[in-house]
């Protein structure tokens, strides 16, 4: 909060836009009420998509090669194990409690200043387990505990890739992994996050129902029984005949919806990235130079492939990239819309269309609104074009464009077009604009050759592998199995005879009994009395009176659950649902708790992902407090600012020096200036990289305050590899280069990135840790014991003393102090 | 090329061919390309033999 503060304070402010924000937020919130009155209009379709079972194979290969690229991604980090996630590394255990998890300890004792050990009381335990910072390493940390917690979270990971006990592996590795995060965040990136949000949903899939040890020892057991499909069954499945035969399934049907929302949070991703990328390096088209010609991440020198293509195709490249990862979530809509037109829902009445089409004009003029309002506080003052001219050109364009998308619908709904081409007559209708325009096709082959170009021309981990792993996520269940099919062929054709068997085999019937298919619906008047509590509650809450807003929640909630409950009763008295219709994921109560758990997981997700702009400022904090509990647990609490508003025009380094009691200075080579840091081609990710970047890095006007953290380690380190003798002092310089501009090299020729440093570089001392007197920059005698080096003197180590004891002791007295009074005055 | 040398760029590829000082990795990034595009070309090829012989893997949903 305080580092939140001094951003603020650090920033300039834009008053005008600040002003309008009130406006914004209104607007934003009538947008919000009218597409949730569309999303009741369209109830029935929406707990269909939803809460409908699906072929578990996308989720089940998902789940093996997800869970071997969390395992990949954090044997990444095997250099620098020891440096993050050790009592002998950056942190030592209590330093770590106090810098990462501050709250949770702050009821936690500190032995070395003879406090008590442990947790002070009861209170100070439960404190700690209210936090998401969860981690044994912040107890256990020595290098024998780590490798002992490291060797537990592979074996449970590989346990969960291959799908053994999948449901108990995945949540124990999913803890695990956020217990790593947890106790030194500092290697994070945009990559780990892309892990956290997936891991999270993939939890709620059944992922161990298809190629998995779990599935694979049901279907023995099952076979050896007599019990499972096979042959014909398989091949042309029949769900009645089956069902006679009490035959089961090899691949049992899953709910669909966690793989809807892993396919959501990621058009989230690029949606948010694509919008926030702001910058005139992104107008220019110059992003992709900038990125490729960042010394820290090429495999192969770009400079001479930057000069013939930095700039044109690079600028194509660049705006194409843009443009896709803006309009990526189409293929969503697609999806959907096809989808929907292929289930063949009831015809609507004239009522339901006239209510549905008012409602998405009024949702699209809302959102001309909302655009209209913030014209002026994001218009160059210089720019050659008045405003209102632009403003009047945005309207009428919107317009047209609300108009055409909504006759093109009709067209290709109802009245497809046709085309003759060299002959052959073709059918535009919905289904071919969805495959083609909408389609998979585009926007998935689109980021294959994205993350494709930026995985083979640049290093960055393993985050182009997960964003290319997601899309597995965008095929359904039956075309896994025939592309895993059509693999199999090629093997076969390879190894010459039947290595596997390639019979398709098909999943459950969805007309086998023993699904969900009652009839129980909660009723559309009851949804839209939430709704509307819902809204009032918010409005009740900004301009009162506040009083209302408690039990307006509750009145809505109650009706909810009220009628929920109600439709669940009448539901048993009424004959089920036809065994030719689709059956539900769960019974009414499963399909009430997770429809309430998706609806307020999205709504979370999109209030917290709302710019950071000044003119949001009055509410977005505000709005996102009631979600921000829930995201910040579920570690789906997300922001995609990569290389936003724009990409870093320069190179910089991290360089450590040590200056040692004799005044010899050694320079540690810590950082890609340093030949031997810089193989070409380069292969592995080292991760040191990217932690140098965000070490010398400065957010709003400071240092990082890992910086002195860093240098006292190296006094540290130094000591321990030099028999316990320590370094006068460590100083961190910061080194940087200005990256040529596209049109300098194209002009000049290609740089040398060495020569460009030796020459044009800057640097300057940003961090000095005297050894001897800063803070923890002793190598402690508990380590030099560990290490059988000579012990220091007393007092000569200078542990940070938090003091924390007394501290704790205080509020608690000044909170029964409180409570005291607040009992008197009552 | 007095200035070239002053703003530390190398010398343009026509020249440089001749200079004692140009690197062959500099050349290797377009090798690079042009195995993402071969890559590329193979997957597509792929996702076309699948889509031609099995309509099914146009199901979406």
């Amino acid at each position: 909060m305080l580092a939140f503060h001094s951003f603020l304070a650090d920033r300039i402010v834009n008053t005008e836009a600040v002003a309008l924000s009130p406006t914004i937020g209104w607007l934003l919130l009538t947008c919000a009420i009218v597409f949730g009155l569309l999303m009741i209009s369209y109830r029935e379709q929406w707990r269909r998509l939803w809460l409908r079972l699906e072929d578990p194979r996308t989720i089940g290969i998902f789940r093996f090669l997800f869970a071997i690229a969390i395992l990949l991604n954090v044997n990444g980090l095997w250099e620098h194990f020891h440096y993050l996630f050790t009592d002998e590394g950056i942190f030592f255990t209590d330093t770590a409690r106090e810098v990462l998890a501050k709250k949770q300890f702050a009821g936690f004792g500190d032995v070395r200043a003879g406090e008590p050990a442990g947790f002070f009381d009861t209170q100070a335990m439960w404190n700690f387990f209210k936090g998401n910072k969860l981690s044994p390493l912040f107890f256990w940390d020595s290098p024998t505990a780590f490798w002992t917690y490291l060797i537990i979270f592979e074996a449970v990971t590989l346990a969960f890739a291959l799908g053994f006990r999948a449901r108990v592996t995945g949540v124990l590795s999913f803890f695990m992994w956020h217990g790593l995060c947890a106790r030194n965040p500092l290697f994070m990136e945009g990559t780990d996050a892309v892990y956290s949000c997936m891991f999270f949903y993939l939890l709620f899939a059944k992922s161990g129902h298809a190629y998995s040890i779990d599935n694979w020892l049901r279907c023995r057991k099952l076979r050896r029984k007599g019990l499972l499909q096979t042959g014909e069954q398989v091949a042309k499945p029949d769900g009645q005949e089956t069902a006679k035969q009490a035959l089961q399934p090899i691949y049992r049907l899953i709910p669909a919806w966690p793989r809807l929302l892993m396919m959501l949070q990621v058009a989230t991703i690029y949606l948010f990235t694509g919008s926030a990328k702001t910058g005139h390096v992104w107008m220019r088209g110059d992003s992709l130079y900038y990125a490729l010609n960042m010394d820290h991440f090429y495999r192969v020198p770009p400079q001479l492939l930057s000069q013939v293509f930095g700039t044109n195709v690079f600028r194509v490249m660049t705006w194409t990239v843009h443009v896709w990862q803006i309009s990526f979530f189409l293929v969503i809509v697609g999806l959907i819309l096809r989808w929907a037109h292929r289930q063949k829902f009831a015809p609507t009445t004239l009522g339901q269309r006239v209510l549905r089409r008012s409602l998405w004009v009024v949702l699209g003029l809302l959102a001309l609104a909302v655009a209209e309002v913030a014209w002026p506080v994001h218009y160059p003052a210089k720019a050659s074009l008045p405003l209102v001219h632009v403003q009047w050109i945005f309207g009428v364009a919107w317009v047209a464009l609300m108009a055409v998308v909504g006759w093109g619908l009709y067209r290709l709904r109802n009245r497809p077009f046709n085309v003759t081409l060299a002959g052959r007559r073709y059918t535009l209708d919905l289904d071919w604009f969805c495959s083609w325009v909408l389609g998979r096709r585009v926007f998935l082959t689109l980021g294959l050759l994205f993350h494709g170009h930026i995985m083979a021309l640049m290093n960055i981990g393993m985050f182009a592998p997960i964003m290319m792993l997601t899309y597995v996520v965008f095929l359904n269940g039956h075309e896994v199995g025939l592309i895993v099919q059509r693999l199999g062929r090629g093997l076969n054709r390879l190894a010459g005879r039947n290595v596997v068997d390639t019979t398709f085999v098909w999943a459950q019937h969805p007309s086998a009994p023993g699904l969900a298919r009652d009839r129980a619906q909660v009723p559309g008047w009851v949804l839209v009395v939430t709704l509307g509590c819902l809204a009032g509650a918010v409005a009740t809450k900004v301009l009162g009176p506040k009083t209302w807003t408690s039990p307006l929640l509750w009145l809505g909630g109650g009706t909810l659950v009220a009628g929920a409950v109600v439709a669940a009763i009448r539901a048993r008295r009424q004959a089920p649902l036809a065994t030719d219709s689709l059956p539900w994921a769960y019974g009414p109560l499963g399909r009430f708790v997770a429809n309430t758990l998706i609806i307020y997981h999205i709504t979370a997700v999109a209030v917290w992902t709302l710019p950071v702009k000044d003119c949001l400022s009055t509410f977005r904090t505000q709005a996102a407090k009631p979600f921000r509990g829930w995201l910040v647990h579920t570690h789906t609490a997300q922001s995609w600012n990569m290389f936003s508003p724009n990409p870093p025009r320069s190179n910089t380094f991290l360089r450590v020096l040590v200056h040692d009691t004799d005044g010899e200075v050694y320079d540690l080579n810590t950082d890609v200036y340093a030949p031997e840091q810089r193989p070409i081609p380069w292969i592995f990710n080292d991760r040191m990289r990217k932690m140098n970047r965000r070490i010398t890095g400065r957010r709003h006007g400071k240092n990082s305050w890992y910086l002195k953290w860093h240098a006292r380690y190296h006094c540290r380190e130094w000591a321990l590899q030099n028999g316990g003798e320590a370094p006068k002092k460590v100083e961190i310089v910061k080194m940087n280069y200005r990256i040529p501009t596209p049109e300098q090299v194209k002009t000049r020729g290609y740089y040398i990135p060495e020569i460009q440093l030796a020459k044009f570089g800057k640097q300057r001392v940003i961090h000095t840790a005297e050894c001897a007197t800063a803070p923890e920059a002793q190598l402690p005698n508990w380590m030099r014991e560990r290490y059988g080096l000579p012990l220091l003197p007393e007092g000569a180590e200078k542990p940070w003393i938090k003091h924390r004891h007394k501290k704790w002791e205080r509020k608690q007295k000044r909170l029964a102090k409180r409570r005291a009074q607040q009992r008197e005055s009552k | 090329m007095h200035t070239q040398l002053i703003l530390g760029i190398a010398p343009l590829i026509e020249t440089s061919l001749e200079n004692p000082g140009v690197r062959v990795i500099d050349f290797a990034a377009f090798g690079v390309l042009a195995l993402v595009w071969v890559f590329v070309g193979l997957l597509l090829l792929f996702v076309r033999s699948l889509l031609r012989d099995d309509n099914n893997l146009q199901r979406g949903l």
